[in-house]
């Protein structure tokens, strides 16, 4: 590995328009681990990632990528150091008109004079990485959502980029997919020390499984940072609920909504009953 | 973006108030495109040299995709032009007269517009669309954050493909309606061939042909800037998200393309007659 860079966020205050999604973020994801940003499902989770990756501007604060401040970087400064972050996806967005090796080659392809032997040798490499060097030639089209996922992942990895982020690697996936996901994750980290591996999650036992870092976001902040027996150790009644997956009991008093009349039941099953059988 | 008004005017100003931002909108989002349109010429000219692959796609999508459409309208086209003009030149005793008037009219007008319409519901139309997934499934992003600038990687392409494929489109139109004409008037009804051709030769001079190939260049920037811009922008549309939101941007991609085409159209005739 070519470098080992932390990631800084400082007093960070970022959304959208003019709505205000998470402020007061300070934390280090170093470098070397996986850290896991965790948080409820529109809580500010891949909101922060996309300012990370540089996709959006936050409204204030900073974010330092191995030392450097992102957004105070002349364009041309911008973007090299954008090309060193590898970012998966959710559904791994490769580009559909281009097979899955093309995919991961592109921003070799893109970006280099590389002959195509080299390139696909490469691309074969990081595809078998992931468990995909028969599909090279295959549409994106033509492979699951978690095979899209390891795709994505072998193109967030074909430049060895020193920063590896991952918008939710198990969501959609089956338990099964779900820990292929984790344990590739797991061998990322071993095959390129000093990666820093950041993933979104609300996936409580692939946090366990991966994270050495955690992050808990919450009512636009961040309510823990630190390593993960901490967290499993937390009194915090949110970080409680989350860790235990206990719903707070929601109170709907009296609304006379909650209840159907029989006779309302009644009229609505026989309309669709008699939708039924006039086929 | 412009502000609202408040709602503190007298109801009678609410014609005038709307109207106002609905123009100011139409303004905002012609700028908009004009600038999109510049950005994407100003990559065409990337010194990249992987962009020929790209660009020799697009001309296959646009181009060859739409040749035998192209063909089948225009075959058609002349064929009805070339019996309404009979029957209405009958009237004054000059038939003779059916090569010019089928040429003219293909060249001045119908191929012009006939294949930017035609390329804009076959091809915009699917531009739109395929950008506009992108854009909702994160392909977009994807290629920003591999530091692939999107509009030197989907938009300059298509624009430079349009730029040759549209006036080579159109002069299909014009030769194919010709011969459509030419079926109907001397095949079938009987003009002699010879005066057919010879009236064509004689009516149509360079500043007819410079017209129609300059009509098509502007169309094609004209259809390719709308439908890569509406698919572009996709997920910042007010009426709807995602999937609906791809359908109502490919449908006012067709709807706008066809509406700017015809006035461009009139814009550019007013100047070359």
């Amino acid at each position: 590995m070519r470098y080992s860079w932390t990631i800084e966020l400082q007093d960070l205050r970022l959304g959208y328009g003019d709505t205000v999604i998470l402020e007061n973020i300070t934390a280090t994801l170093p470098a070397g681990c996986i850290s896991v940003i965790l948080g409820a499902s529109g809580g500010g989770k891949s909101t922060l990632l996309r300012h990370i990756i540089g996709l959006a501007r936050p409204f204030s604060g900073k974010i330092l990528l191995g030392g450097k401040d992102l957004f105070s970087l002349p364009g041309k400064e911008f973007r090299l150091l954008r090309r060193r972050m590898g970012v998966l996806f959710q559904d791994g967005a490769l580009l559909g008109a281009l097979t899955v090796g093309e995919n991961v080659g592109l921003p070799l392809t893109e970006h280099t004079d590389l002959p195509p032997s080299l390139v696909r040798e490469v691309v074969l490499h990081k595809l078998a990485l992931v468990g995909l060097a028969d599909f090279a030639d295959h549409y994106p089209s033509e492979l699951s959502g978690g095979m899209r996922k390891r795709a994505g992942l072998a193109r967030a990895l074909v430049t060895d980029p020193p920063i590896l982020l991952c918008d939710e690697p198990t969501s959609g996936l089956d338990p099964v997919s779900a820990a292929q996901m984790d344990d590739l994750l797991l061998d990322m980290k071993c095959r390129f020390p000093g990666m820093t591996i950041v993933s979104v999650s609300h996936d409580m036992a692939s946090v366990r499984n991966i994270a050495d870092h955690v992050l808990v976001l919450h009512k636009k902040n961040i309510v823990y940072a630190g390593g993960l027996s901490g967290l499993e150790e937390s009194a915090d009644p949110y970080l409680r609920r989350f860790l235990d997956r206990k719903a707070p009991r929601y109170s709907f008093g009296d609304d006379p909504r909650l209840t159907l009349s029989e006779e309302t039941q009644k009229i609505m099953h026989q309309a669709l009953d008699s939708r039924l059988e006039r086929g | 973006m412009h502000e609202r008004v408040s709602g503190s005017n007298p109801p009678f100003f609410s014609p005038v108030i709307a109207v106002g931002e609905k123009s100011i909108a139409c303004l905002s989002e012609t700028g908009a495109m004009a600038i999109f349109m510049l950005h994407g010429l100003r990559c065409m000219f990337s010194p990249s040299s992987k962009q020929w692959s790209k660009l020799i796609r697009q001309i296959y999508v646009i181009g060859a995709g739409s040749f035998f459409l192209i063909a089948l309208i225009s075959l058609f086209s002349g064929m009805v032009l070339g019996l309404q003009g009979y029957y209405t030149l009958s009237k004054f005793g000059s038939t003779g007269f059916l090569g010019s008037a089928v040429a003219l009219t293909l060249i001045r007008e119908l191929a012009p517009v006939l294949t930017a319409i035609m390329v804009t519901g076959r091809a915009g139309s699917a531009m739109a669309a395929e950008i506009g997934v992108m854009r909702i499934t994160d392909q977009i992003d994807a290629l920003e954050v591999m530091d692939i600038s999107p509009m030197s990687y989907l938009v300059s392409p298509r624009i430079m493909a349009s730029l040759i494929v549209f006036p080579l489109l159109t002069a299909i139109f014009t030769v194919v309606g010709i011969l459509g004409g030419y079926v109907t008037g001397v095949m079938l009804l009987g003009i002699n061939q010879g005066v057919y051709f010879s009236r064509i030769e004689s009516s149509v001079v360079l500043s007819d042909i410079v017209g129609c190939f300059s009509k098509s260049l502007v169309f094609g920037l004209i259809v390719v800037t709308v439908c890569c811009h509406k698919g572009y922008f996709a997920h910042m549309r007010a009426d709807g998200m995602g999937a609906e939101a791809v359908g109502n941007a490919t449908t006012s991609a067709v709807v706008l393309s066809c509406i700017l085409l015809l006035t461009a159209d009139y814009v550019l005739t007013s100047v070359l007659l």
